[in-house]
């Protein structure tokens, strides 16, 4: 939902300059500094209302949290992929909060996750640590107000690469949504689309994107 | 200067709320993240264009980095304070790196800084001229356009506590200037002065102020 108020405010696809404040940081750590799982968890647990995420590169990524519009929008999501999941659909699914360690040691979390059993059981023997172990076969990513489209394009393309096999970039702002499927090169664009099918991923989930557009 | 761009944004003397981005992170570090001198410096040279302080509970605070707008009026004040030092004054003079070592480990730079060779002759027996080794005398905060003049009162109070005696708050937007002053409980508000003297701390010093509004 584009709002008066949002449409007199300058081009929000572009990263925030400066002056402005700044949408996210990108930390380049001393070497002292060890990102470990657990000063990662402690990070998170010090620092409420913010988001973490680690890079390729070791950097610690800073975010503000979700605010309320895209909040409630990946509520909607998940209610739908829940209700479809515990009737029949089987996995697990996750909120945003759902921290996903892939093999290299980054962590990050998308806003919506599921995971099919057959994944959950590829898990390392005796893992019991507090971070989903294998990289979700779905992920929904809703772009914030303050985030650019380029960028969290990109976030979807390094998803694709970790082995999600369906991937939804949705961007209330745009009224746009970009699939991702595995093995296709370019993600598919849709302009407002009404529902999205989990098409052979989670098969038989169709989501309605009425209250996502919020019109 | 307020151009018209600016004009039409919204309110900005409050914080960014979060979903359009935020002004500054005060990040709480992991107990294993030692906070010393050494990684404090390493931090700044690993991740230019942000500028770091510490606060007296050991948190990190990350901000991003002067604009042109605000760095050129530091430079100017500056520039008349390095003249005034030629023409017969003393001490050190720091820009916005020049970060100053607190008591209590708090490192935290001001925009313009000055020392008097009094308190530098503090300095211990091995300092390698990287920090300013006491509070200076003399500080100059010029707010930026994301920050809030509240926060930045709260800093000026608080340069005041650890032992500034002259202290400028330039708000070029609202076109204000508080001079805070030792000994004395409430700063002093001028609406857009001509110039500002540095009284009995830089006896003899003229600030010109025309260019800093440049209206």
């Amino acid at each position: 939902m584009v709002t008066a108020e949002a449409q007199a405010r300058p081009d929000l696809s572009a990263p925030l300059p400066n002056e402005w404040g700044f949408e996210y940081i990108h930390l380049r750590l001393p070497p002292e500094w060890q990102l470990s799982e657990e000063c990662f968890l402690e990070l998170c647990e010090l620092n409420e209302g913010w988001e973490f995420e680690t890079t390729a590169a070791g950097e610690l990524v800073i975010m503000p949290g979700t605010g309320r519009e895209n909040s409630k929008r990946a509520a909607e999501i998940l209610v739908d992929v829940g209700n479809w999941s515990r009737s029949g659909g089987d996995g697990e699914y996750h909120p945003g909060d759902g921290m996903v360690r892939h093999p290299d040691g980054i962590m990050r979390s998308p806003d919506v996750a599921w995971i099919s059993p057959e994944r959950m059981n590829q898990r390392q023997e005796g893992y019991d640590g507090v971070l989903i172990p294998v990289c979700p076969d779905f992920v929904v990513e809703i772009r914030s107000r303050s985030d650019s489209v380029s960028r969290q394009q990109e976030k979807m393309e390094q998803w694709i690469s970790y082995g999600a096999r369906l991937g939804w970039l949705i961007d209330a702002y745009s009224e746009k949504v970009w699939v991702y499927r595995e093995g296709q090169d370019e993600p598919e664009e849709l302009d407002k689309p009404n529902s999205l099918s989990g098409e052979d991923v989670l098969v038989g989930l169709v989501v309605d994107l009425a209250r996502i557009w919020g019109d | 200067m307020v151009t018209a761009e600016a004009q039409a944004r919204p309110d900005l003397s409050a914080p960014l709320p979060n979903e359009w981005g935020f002004e500054y992170i005060q990040l709480r570090l992991p107990p294993e993240w030692q906070l010393t001198e050494e990684f404090f410096l390493q931090l700044c040279e690993l991740n230019e264009g942000w500028e770091f302080e510490t606060t007296a509970a050991g948190e990190l605070v990350i901000m991003p980095g002067t604009g042109l707008d605000n760095s050129e009026r530091a430079m100017l004040i500056g520039a008349d304070v390095v003249n005034w030092r030629r023409s017969g004054g003393s001490g050190r003079i720091g820009g916005e790196a020049g970060m100053a070592h607190l008591p209590g480990g708090v490192l935290r730079a001001p925009d313009v800084s000055w020392t008097s060779d009094e308190r530098m002759a503090q300095r211990p027996e091995d300092y390698d001229g990287v920090l300013i080794p006491v509070c200076p005398d003399f500080i100059v905060e010029i707010r930026s356009r994301s920050d809030s003049v509240s926060r930045q009162q709260e800093k000026m109070e608080q340069w005041m506590s650890f032992g500034a005696r002259l202290g400028w708050l330039i708000d070029a937007y609202d076109e204000k200037v508080w001079i805070y002053r030792e000994g004395q409980g409430e700063p002093e508000e001028l609406d857009k002065p001509d110039s500002l003297s540095g009284e009995d701390v830089l006896v003899g010093l003229v600030v010109d102020l025309a260019r800093i509004w440049t209206d």
